[in-house]
């Protein structure tokens, strides 16, 4: 049975709905957004009772198949005032699937100020008051949860910057080794403390894995997607050996790694915060190179990062928060953005907003550009700890900037714009301006295109095609945001044609349907438009489909290039 | 003419022991093209999935004949992604 949870957390009651028939071909986003836009009224305060939470795996999750076991998070944003969807790895997306439960919905807001936990099991959910988790760190506390009921359970959880609903909070999902993986973006784990849920279990002792409606086609479609990932020379080959990292170098040859709160498209010292500097660092000091978020991820480009005695310090250690703690704040030293990823990970902050905010506090003069060590105090004893400071930081980079009076200040929809400057990879600006999430790289990866010479070549320099790439990839994202699937799988899906088709495949075999490439092209579509009614509705007008002023009057060495979009351009992208 | 040739990821295995962050200095015959500087380091044009010139792309169908000019910074790299 495909089942609706909903947790009542005014009155701390549970119930178990079936999933009605117009949800049953939607997954993991498309779920998100369809629940939250059907539910959640637009003005609302987004820390209010109206808000909901909606976890939801993906339409493939709790299958065979390969990089499917993304889970995604949707509500209200209190960052962007927008629809919000950001997805994660883990072990949470396969153990919810199993359950055969399609979404979980957080609704309601206690009236008392105690905190409480979900217990999810093939027999019941639980709510249960917390007395003594509250406050803990997410590291501390998954291997609390886990000890608890004496199992792996798959648990999602906020530390306390989400307990104190800061708008950099994310939420965290313990992965096979009980690390953590983060839903990062938008603010997500303020809306979970604003519900007082400190954490989510999820017990799958009992259920036997999701079987197919046709399981030999299943079989069979599964392996020919599994083997164009592995044929794929980005996912079969540089995204294990090297991770996400292997894109500093690039972007800083190709003029476009913000560097110094977006100053420079390159960063003097990007040999020593690299892709390859980091697998040097991590085979000599015996962590692992290659390492998977979830179970059944078969490109593995997480990693494990060991300390200079070699024991565990991170993982999961982001291209995007080594730009932004690196290159972004000018930190050379990768330990020190090691550590500040660690104590990321365990107060439940976003590592890109927070590495955005840090370069406009740079700016500011709150600390100096290139201290470490004074970021990874700020993280521990500031924000972490809620300090008056640390509430400001905690803001993020629009509540900084505002704060201190920067007029540099990189976000979209007050969401921080990640680690490819806009001005020389053209593309990936009109995501960041248009997206209905804010500034969000993964909305629309043009990246792709305009840099890495996968899907062909647009010109990253040029204006010319990159609304219609950016359309077409944000269109083609949100169909794989609602599989499940890794979004990684478009390196290949870009190149290689039976990677699409046999995706395709293992749907229709899965649910017993017939989806055609052009229903998922519908289905994307579909997902964008009712978010950007959500997003309309909710107040964000066009004038807030823009890029800051500076992008505009700043050139960007070494290109000199200027963000140089007319309204008029920018707003063709919503012509589909 | 000298030109710097900066190697990335998989490909680093074919600088010189000793090259620094600002690539290897090629002292190559005036107009060689981007494959003949790659074959200097034994890189095949197969291999190079991503090559800028200062900074530039060149497009594969370009890549066989571009002719490379004195100064020139070539930074090449196989096929990588992430985000």
């Amino acid at each position: 049975m495909d089942k609706i949870i909903r947790v009542n957390m005014t009155d701390l009651t549970t119930r178990v709905e079936t999933a009605p028939s117009a949800w049953a071909g939607l997954g993991g986003r498309a779920l998100t957004s369809t629940i939250v836009a059907a539910e959640v009224p637009p003005t609302c305060h987004a820390l209010g009772p109206s808000n909901k939470l909606v976890f939801a795996p993906g339409l493939l999750s709790g299958t065979a198949a390969a990089n499917s076991g993304r889970i995604s998070a949707g509500a209200k944003s209190p960052l962007t005032g927008g629809i919000k969807e950001s997805n994660a790895g883990g072990t949470a997306a396969r153990m919810l699937a199993k359950l055969g439960i399609k979404a979980l919905v957080l609704e309601g807001q206690p009236k008392d100020d105690k905190w409480y936990s979900v217990h999810v099991t093939k027999d019941a959910v639980t709510v249960r008051e917390e007395k003594d988790t509250a406050g803990m760190g997410n590291y501390d506390l998954v291997a609390k949860v886990q000890a608890r009921y004496g199992l792996p359970v798959g648990v999602i959880s906020i530390g306390p910057v989400g307990e104190m609903k800061m708008l950099t909070a994310n939420i965290s999902v313990a992965d096979p080794e009980s690390h953590i993986r983060s839903i990062g973006r938008g603010g997500l784990g303020a809306v979970m403390g604003s519900k007082r849920v400190k954490f989510i279990s999820i017990d799958e002792t009992g259920v036997p894995p999701v079987m197919a409606k046709d399981a030999a086609k299943f079989k069979e479609a599964s392996k020919v997607f599994a083997q164009t990932l592995l044929d794929h020379p980005v996912s079969g080959q540089g995204l294990p050996k090297y991770g996400t990292d292997v894109l500093v170098n690039i972007l800083h040859e190709a003029g476009g790694l913000p560097t110094r709160n977006f100053t420079s498209g390159q960063f003097a010292a990007h040999n020593n915060i690299s892709g390859e500097t980091m697998h040097d660092t991590i085979v000599a000091r015996g962590g692992m190179p290659t390492h998977a978020c979830h179970p059944g991820c078969q490109i593995q480009c997480s990693q494990v990062y060991n300390d200079k005695d070699g024991k565990y310090l991170t993982s999961g250690f982001e291209y995007e928060t080594i730009w932004g703690m690196g290159a972004d704040c000018c930190i050379e030293d990768l330990d020190d953005i090691a550590m500040a990823d660690r104590i990321m990970d365990d107060i439940g902050c976003d590592s890109i907003e927070a590495a955005v905010t840090f370069g406009v506090a740079m700016e500011a003069g709150v600390l100096k550009f290139g201290d470490g060590k004074e970021v990874v105090r700020m993280l521990k004893d500031e924000i972490g700890k809620g300090t008056p400071l640390g509430r400001i930081l905690g803001g993020g980079a629009a509540a900084v900037g505002r704060t201190f009076g920067v007029t540099r200040v990189p976000v979209v929809k007050n969401q921080g714009i990640p680690a490819y400057d806009p001005r020389a990879v053209k593309g990936i600006g009109v995501t960041y301006a248009m997206s209905t999430m804010g500034a969000d790289h993964t909305a629309g990866y043009a990246v792709a295109t305009n840099i890495l010479s996968v899907g062909g070549h647009v010109d990253p320099l040029a204006k010319e095609g990159q609304v219609e790439l950016a359309r077409n990839l944000n269109i083609a994202t949100a169909a794989i945001d609602s599989t499940g699937m890794c979004l990684f799988i478009a390196f290949p899906a870009l190149d290689i044609p039976a990677c699409l088709t046999s995706l395709i495949d293992m749907i229709n075999a899965r649910f017993g349907i017939n989806l055609t490439g052009d229903d998922v092209t519908a289905l994307g579509k579909s997902v964008l438009k009712t978010e950007h009614a959500f997003n309309v509705a909710a107040g964000l007008t066009r004038e807030h489909d823009r890029l800051p002023e500076f992008f505009s009057l700043e050139k960007l060495p070494p290109h000199n290039v200027v963000w140089d979009f007319t309204p008029e351009e920018l707003d063709a992208y919503w012509n589909f | 003419m000298k030109v710097r040739l900066r190697l990335y990821a998989t490909l680093r295995d074919h600088l010189p022991p000793g090259t620094d962050t600002q690539g290897a200095v090629l002292d190559l015959p005036a107009s060689t093209t981007i494959p003949e500087a790659l074959a200097a380091l034994d890189v095949p044009l197969s291999l190079a999935h991503i090559i800028l010139i200062n900074g530039r792309h060149v497009l594969k169908p370009d890549a066989p004949t571009r002719r490379l000019n004195e100064g020139d910074e070539l930074a090449v790299f196989p096929a990588i992604g992430g985000g």
